[in-house]
């Protein structure tokens, strides 16, 4: 399981910031964790599965694509906010997070 | 270090704003659907990529794709920018050709035509289509699809994204077994003929017999096959390669691979759309891709060099 510390959250939602910032061109100052990733953003499922490479090589996380695939048809993920929820979800169970 | 022009498939939707990137290529593609209408008696001048209005109608469809990207390699051309590789992504194949001077414009757009017809009679009676799945590894989709006769991985785009193509009933049924079985995204491909697979390999040899009177020159940049990653220099090698490119599997993952190998630091889509850009996003390797809505930064950074 990934370390969860007091600033991990933090430092996911940078991370995720700045990672739509530059992907979509977007100041970084007109995202808000209510960021529509597809209709404000433009995003994409590549981009999510980028995210989660970035994650995983971070936190040195073990876990399948296809185990988070799961949980997010269950738990959709329309927001930025959200979107912090399921990597905070990902590096605090891995894995397990299909059981949730 | 070098610079790799690519060319995307044919395009199912367009931004609306293609038109107004450069002034030269709208002028140019303005001109040449003119030109192209005139030459297949078919009237390709209301084309609007606001409306995307061929939408509807696939071998339209592929027109546009091709004489739009024949427009921004003329721009390139124009600019007498050199790439040191040129490939092309499935259907990107005519405009590569065309770009790397083995064909000419018109040339493209016949070959275009008559590979439509071929696999028309090739798929007469049946339903097929193509699907597109990410986030299952090739193992996860080799079991959804091992004892199918039916359906076959057709193409890999990244380690996360495959391509298949078959029966428009296994496609569906494929893809649903691969959402349950968590893929991240799945969708069917608005193409009705299973390119890149062994259902359309008995239009190769007709294919072949009817471009047989196209004289293909030797290619101006060295192309990279995007079925075996191999080096073409040779016009029989680009004859050869769009024959097979009908009923071949292709690789992009490993066309790319083969692009940043070979010294590839920007890659430049030369067509609508940034299919191709977004998913440089998972080849591995120190490069720069770019859409046609970064043209004017490519071509500042072919000047950088």
């Amino acid at each position: 399981m990934g370390q969860i510390t007091a600033n991990t959250r933090a430092e996911v939602k940078e991370i995720v910031y700045s990672f739509f910032s530059e992907e979509c061109e977007t100041d970084i100052s007109r995202i808000h964790d209510d960021t529509n990733i597809i209709s404000d953003l433009e995003g994409d499922s590549l981009m999510f599965l980028e995210l989660i490479e970035i994650f995983k090589k971070k936190y040195n996380l073990s876990i399948e694509l296809k185990t988070i695939a799961k949980y997010i048809v269950k738990h959709p993920v329309e927001t930025i906010g959200q979107l912090i929820d399921t990597q905070m979800l990902m590096i605090e169970h891995e894995n397990n997070i299909v059981n949730l | 270090m070098a610079a790799s022009i690519v060319f995307p498939a044919f395009v199912n939707e367009y931004k609306g704003t293609e038109n107004r990137i450069n002034r030269d290529i709208g002028i140019t593609f303005t001109r040449l659907l003119e030109s192209v209408s005139g030459y297949l008696n078919t009237d390709l001048t209301g084309f609007d990529f606001r409306r995307n209005n061929f939408l509807d109608d696939e071998l339209k469809s592929q027109y546009i794709s091709y004489i739009f990207s024949c427009s921004v390699a003329g721009f390139l051309k124009n600019k007498n920018f050199s790439p040191s590789f040129v490939s092309g992504y499935s259907m990107g194949i005519y405009a590569a050709l065309h770009y790397c001077g083995s064909v000419d414009f018109l040339q493209g757009i016949k070959m275009i035509k008559q590979a439509w017809e071929i696999l028309c009679r090739a798929t007469e009676g049946g339903r097929f289509g193509m699907g597109m799945i990410i986030g299952l590894d090739e193992t996860d989709l080799g079991t959804l699809i091992e004892d199918r006769k039916d359906i076959e991985i057709s193409n890999q785009n990244n380690p996360y994204t495959f391509i298949l193509s078959g029966t428009r009933q296994a496609i569906e049924i494929v893809l649903e077994a691969a959402r349950e079985a968590g893929a991240m995204r799945i969708s069917l491909l608005p193409v009705s003929k299973p390119y890149h697979s062994r259902f359309l390999k008995r239009a190769s040899p007709e294919f072949a017999e009817a471009i047989g009177d196209i004289d293909f020159m030797p290619p101006l940049y060295p192309y990279i096959s995007a079925m075996d990653q191999n080096m073409i220099t040779t016009g029989d090698g680009l004859r050869k390669e769009v024959i097979v490119n009908l009923s071949s599997r292709m690789n992009w993952m490993k066309t790319m691979n083969s692009l940043v190998s070979n010294g590839s630091d920007r890659i430049f889509e030369c067509g609508a759309g940034d299919g191709l850009t977004r998913n440089a996003r998972f080849i591995e390797g120190e490069f720069q891709s770019f859409s046609v809505d970064k043209l004017e930064k490519f071509i500042e950074s072919a000047a950088d060099k």
